[in-house]
């Protein structure tokens, strides 16, 4: 019971309900003009029978040769509407994209912190590829995931072996 | 290869200069300038980038010098234009840019980065009709560069939208832009996907329907491949235009066996029925098309299949919501009945069976209510109550057993709530609802133990729900007790769940009412609202500082949302070059209107005039400093000076909705919204010519005591300042005319927000007769001529001024009071007092800026007066003329208002009063805190107590500025 559609700028005005959420961060504007302006399709957003949004998803593909892949850079879902298999819709719907553009594979990163988080990126097929290390600063920086699912282009899933180490922030490519 | 090393050497002496920039070493970045530009004088890259350092180093005089100089050299170099195009954007003169690069490319007609640039310089102005010719030179320049092309065709697009001539847009400038891209498509030269959107946007703004399903189903629509079955929607949507019901359906119907889930589909797909059984469509007989469902009978079929097709996995909602949706459908267009579904009741229940321990459940379900009728509502809840055992016999509260049972519960509560059941509960049973809503969040928590500290309470809408209704109580009883007791639950709430913003929100709306800013602050901050959240959600705050005395706390808040829309103009631009270049052209419409609703935003214009009275307010204690602050504000009084504000374009980009309370249908949001909207409309206009009458007042003053000759030294083109104030003068009066019969009284807004401006008391109590009669003064004097003195000895000089001391005493008289008043034994708090004396402390600091301006103007008749007295060489030196005795009485009254004020105010101290407001906790017996509460309540009333001083402080502080200001204002 989701109207499911690209995300618009408009939406911005309205988004508080979700945004307020403590995990979720409010960008400065050319932050989501820059993706809507570059990746409108990979912007999407469930609205609720009574107009309300529910949540978002906002990505991106980059990348070259076999590292051309679908990026999950925030995914939140307001608090009254989950546990309703949102966030997958959304997921699912972002990795349709990215296949449509022949990604290896799609990845996202997420606080190790976060369990219910990392537990549903697993049940929708992400593994844990590495971790990075004090990725997120805060009073206390925190560590990061890099989850990785492969795509059908990756047969042999390749994307996805998990690194033996960790990696620092500026190891990232 | 002579000129290539120049290049290189030209090159190797900027690099230390960029570097600096870069490192945000400016004074570093001069020196090398500097260096550069002594073996090399008239290099003009490093002039520019000097220019730069000085600019970033906050030297823009010097700055300026330099980029008007090189500016009129007609640069085309391309580091040096860059340079300047980036100084040009940091001081947001984007008008500059354009022309420079137009200067450039005169002299380099073929040079593509300078055209590409200047396109961007265009689209940074919106002016898209130099933005097409510049798109078609770069065309011309290189004819297999699609991208340029269609810059060209978008501009004329975006010219068709921006044309106030709709005969203009649809005759000329669509079919020029359907023709240029034609001529594409049939040169097969279209190769993006984007080319093919911006076909579709064409032919969409033309009405072309057909045009458009022959582009998305032709060869052209292989290229549609970005969005997941954009085709099938895009068809399915164009069928719906072309009015073609049987085939919409179809592809309805294929996009829903996709994703049934998808609330719009299946809206549009119950459309297309319902169109289709109204004309009684009928497919032909030979037609094996089975997938038309072209009967209410068949739209019921497919519903329930998709009911069963999803109830293996995760129910779904939408299909059940699809049949309530179809009766609905069905019973606004004509009572047409639907047999195979089951009763509005039924489904309704069946709903609840399968959904209601979903968080959501109650907002699908409000939307369905109509569809039974006002008893069977109550049915329905009673019945739904009857599923739960929420009570042993003996009336004892049963606890739920799980999670899921509780939202059960909740959903029930807010459904009641929503249908008006709780509306016939008087005010005990409220309290006991309330007080049984309460335990039940305490019980809930324990199912929340595990929750991380960033996730929301299972319960935590049993204790909303408790807030909300001993707030009712409290409006109801007027026993201030229970909204106290509502402010401690949702203290206590947003304690256990750091989360949940919406205690805070209600918590800010609660303390605000009780007259207390200083709680809201910090509850504020920690809602983190930043960016566009400044405009959405400002308005949460901005209405309670300064009426509650806050105006440290106002200052800084409007301070930071400035800092956003002041900046917001400036970045956004860079988007919209940003999808030219992606070929985003959906996006172009987007961000330009986007960027319009925030540049007209009403928080934003609220703000700016709402900081600028508060400084000139609080940053003074005698007038010469409120001059200095006048011409730094660069107020232009006339009728379209900064800062202006174009009260027709105003947007309102509230946020009203973030408060959920199950709010009553009775209440109408929207019309409250609307009223509130006109209200803030009405307010910020008066606040607007508050703030102009101030500043032209100001101006005129200085003009008066600087001209020796006392005539005004303006030339005739621009209208005399004395004019201006004198129609700024009636502009007012006619608003106040206006806005008397509207806003006569508070309206009720619920207490989710809005909330009310200062508009109807300071319209009832008469403040605006202080600005209005210093007017008169002002310009009675001004048209005083030093012959008139001697004259108008024998008359009783009896200016309007006089009567603002009056005004202002009898104010005082009226808004007098403690805080702490007590009727019927019952003591509570007092907050219009402080609504009331903060109005007050800046109706007065208004009339002492305008006294101020008297005494400019009657300073110089004084020192002639004088001069001529002395001249005289009389014995006895002639009696002081009235007009200057009168104004030294004049201020000692004002100075004596003033000091009552002081009195009145710092009397609002409760510590100095040693009132003790933990007093009121003792007032109702029945309230059994337990040991928590009692805790929190301490804290709570703490926390009011600290805000009152706060604001007693801060009002006496503006006071005592006042006296002196007073003070010195001696003839």
């Amino acid at each position: 019971m989701t109207t499911i559609r690209p995300f618009v700028c408009e939406d911005l005005f309205r988004f508080n309900n979700v945004n307020l959420d403590p995990l979720t961060e409010t960008y400065g504007l050319p932050f989501y003009m820059q993706y809507l302006a570059r990746w409108p399709e990979y912007f999407q957003t469930c609205e609720s029978a009574g107009g309300r949004i529910m949540g978002y998803i906002m990505g991106k593909a980059e990348g070259g040769g076999e590292k051309w892949h679908g990026h999950v850079t925030a995914l939140t879902v307001a608090p009254e509407f989950r546990r309703l298999g949102l966030a997958g819709t959304l997921m699912n719907n972002l990795e349709q994209i990215s296949e449509q553009k022949k990604c290896f594979f799609v990845d996202l990163f997420v606080r190790v912190s976060n369990k219910v988080a990392v537990n549903m990126y697993r049940k929708l097929g992400y593994e844990v590829y590495r971790t990075v290390l004090e990725y997120y600063s805060g009073d206390v920086d925190e560590d990061a995931y890099d989850m990785r699912k492969a795509l059908s282009r990756d047969k042999e899933k390749k994307s996805m072996i998990p690194l033996k180490r960790p990696v620092r922030p500026d190891e990232l490519d | 290869m002579a000129s290539g090393s120049h290049v290189d050497v030209n090159e190797r002496r900027l690099r230390p200069i960029y570097d600096c920039l870069d490192n945000g070493n400016n004074k570093k970045a001069i020196q090398e300038a500097e260096k550069a530009l002594k073996k090399h004088k008239d290099f003009q890259c490093a002039k520019v980038l000097k220019a730069l350092a000085l600019l970033r180093l906050g030297r823009h005089d010097e700055s300026s010098v330099i980029l008007d100089e090189i500016h009129s050299q007609h640069p085309t170099d391309e580091a040096t234009l860059q340079a300047m195009a980036i100084c040009y954007r940091e001081v947001y003169k984007l008008e500059a840019i354009a022309d420079l690069y137009e200067n450039a490319r005169k002299n380099c007609p073929d040079n593509e980065d300078i055209l590409s640039a200047l396109f961007m310089a265009y689209v940074r102005l919106g002016d898209y009709k130099k933005q097409q010719q510049t798109a078609m030179l770069l065309h011309r320049l290189q004819p297999n560069k699609n991208p340029c092309y269609f810059w060209a065709v978008m501009s004329i697009v975006m010219q068709s939208q921006s044309s106030e001539d709709e005969k203009l847009a649809k005759g000329m400038f669509l079919p020029l832009a359907e023709r240029m891209v034609k001529k594409y498509v049939d040169e097969k030269k279209i190769n993006a996907e984007e080319e093919v959107q911006l076909y579709l946007i064409i032919l969409n703004l033309m009405g072309k329907w057909e045009e458009a399903y022959e582009v998305v189903t032709g060869e052209l629509g292989e290229k549609l491949t970005s969005e997941t079955f954009f085709k099938e929607r895009k068809a399915a949507e164009l069928f719906s235009k072309m009015q073609k019901w049987p085939e919409a359906n179809a592809k309805f119907k294929f996009l829903l066996k996709e994703n049934p889930d998808h609330w719009q589909y299946w809206k549009d797909y119950i459309y297309s029925c319902l169109k289709m059984v109204q004309s009684n469509w009928k497919p032909q007989e030979d037609s094996q098309d089975s997938e038309i469902d072209y009967t209410i009978d068949m739209a019921c079929e497919f519903i329930s299949q998709t009911i069963t097709m999803c109830s293996k996995d995760r129910s779904l909602r939408g299909p059940y919501l699809a049949q309530l949706e179809l009766i609905k459908v069905l019973r606004e267009n004509g009572d047409l009945s639907v047999k195979n579904l089951g009763s509005p009741m039924e489904l309704l229940q069946n709903y609840f069976k399968l959904f209601g321990d979903k968080n959501c459940c109650y907002e699908d379900m409000k939307l369905f209510t109509d569809l039974i009728s006002k008893p069977q509502q109550l049915e329905m809840i009673s019945s739904f109550m009857k599923t739960l055992e929420l009570h042993n016999s003996d009336g004892d509260i049963l606890f739920a057993s799980d999670v899921k049972a509780m939202q059960r519960h909740l959903t029930i509560l807010q459904m009641a709530r929503y249908l008006g059941i709780q509306d016939t509960m008087i005010a005990e049973e409220r309290l006991v609802l309330a007080r049984e809503c309460t335990q039940r969040y305490q019980h809930g928590l324990e199912f929340g133990k595990d929750l991380l500290i960033t996730d929301i309470q299972y319960s935590d809408n049993f204790l909303l729900m408790a807030a909300h209704l001993l707030v009712e109580v409290w409006e109801t009883t007027s026993n201030q007790q229970y909204l106290i007791e509502a402010i401690v639950q949702l203290q206590k709430g947003s304690k256990n769940c750091p989360a949940n913003f919406q205690f805070k929100v209600m918590l800010i709306h609660l303390y605000s009412v009780l007259g207390a800013y200083g709680p809201c602050q910090q509850l504020y901050d920690s809602l983190e609202v930043k960016h566009i959240m400044n405009d959405t959600l400002g308005y949460v705050i901005s209405n309670h500082m300064v009426r509650l005395g806050h105006f440290a706390a106002a200052s800084a808040n409007y301070g930071s949302m400035l800092k956003f829309f002041a900046v917001n103009h400036k970045e956004t631009a860079e988007y919209l070059i940003a999808a030219y270049k992606y070929g985003s052209f959906n996006k172009i419409f987007e961000f330009v209107r986007f960027r319009e609703k925030l540049q007209n935003s009403l928080q934003y214009a609220c703000a700016k005039v709402e900081s600028m009275l508060l400084d000139l307010m609080l940053e003074t204690s005698n007038h010469q400093s409120v001059e200095q602050m006048v011409t730094h504000m660069e107020i232009d009084p006339s009728e379209e000076g900064a800062p202006a504000v174009e009260f027709g374009k105003l947007c309102d980009n509230r946020d009203l909705r973030i408060i959920e309370s199950w709010d009553k249908e009775t209440y109408d949001k929207r019309l409250a919204s609307d009223f509130s909207f006109q209200e803030e409309k009405a307010w910020l206009r008066i606040r607007s010519l508050t703030l102009r009458i101030l500043a032209c007042a100001v101006s005129l003053g200085q003009q008066m005591s600087n001209s020796k000759t006392m005539n005004n030294g303006l030339g005739a083109e621009k209208k005399a300042l004395h004019e201006i104030l004198e129609s700024l003068g009636k502009e007012l009066s006619e608003h106040i005319r206006e806005y008397e019969k509207k806003f006569n009284k508070v309206y009720d807004y619920s207490l989710r927000g809005p909330s009310p401006t200062r508009i109807t008391k300071y319209l009832s109590d008469g403040h605006y007769q202080v600005v209005c009669s210093m007017i008169d003064t002002i310009l009675h004097l001004f048209n005083l001529q030093p012959e008139d003195l001697e004259q108008s000895e024998n008359e009783k000089q009896e200016s309007p001024s006089q009567k603002v001391p009056e005004i202002l005493a009898s104010l005082l008289t009226k808004y007098r009071g403690t805080l702490l008043s007590e009727t019927d034994g019952k003591k509570s708090i007092n907050a219009t007092v402080i609504e009331n004396l903060s109005l007050l402390a800046e109706t007065m600091s208004h009339s002492a800026i305008l006294i101020g301006v008297c005494h400019r103007i009657l300073k110089p008749l004084k020192t002639s007066w004088n001069k001529r007295c002395r001249k005289k060489k009389t014995e006895t030196p002639p009696p002081l003329p009235p007009v200057f005795s009168n104004f030294t009485k004049l201020i000692a009254s004002f100075d004596a208002c003033a000091k009552d004020m002081h009195v009145a105010t710092r009397d609002l101290d409760p510590v100095l009063l040693s009132i003790d407001l933990s007093s009121l906790s003792l007032a109702d017996s029945d309230s059994k805190d337990s040991p928590d509460d009692a805790a929190i309540r301490k804290d709570v009333l703490k926390s009011i107590e600290t805000s009152y001083q706060s604001t007693s402080r801060e009002v006496c502080e503006l006071i005592h500025n006042k006296l002196q200001y007073f003070n010195g204002l001696k003839l």
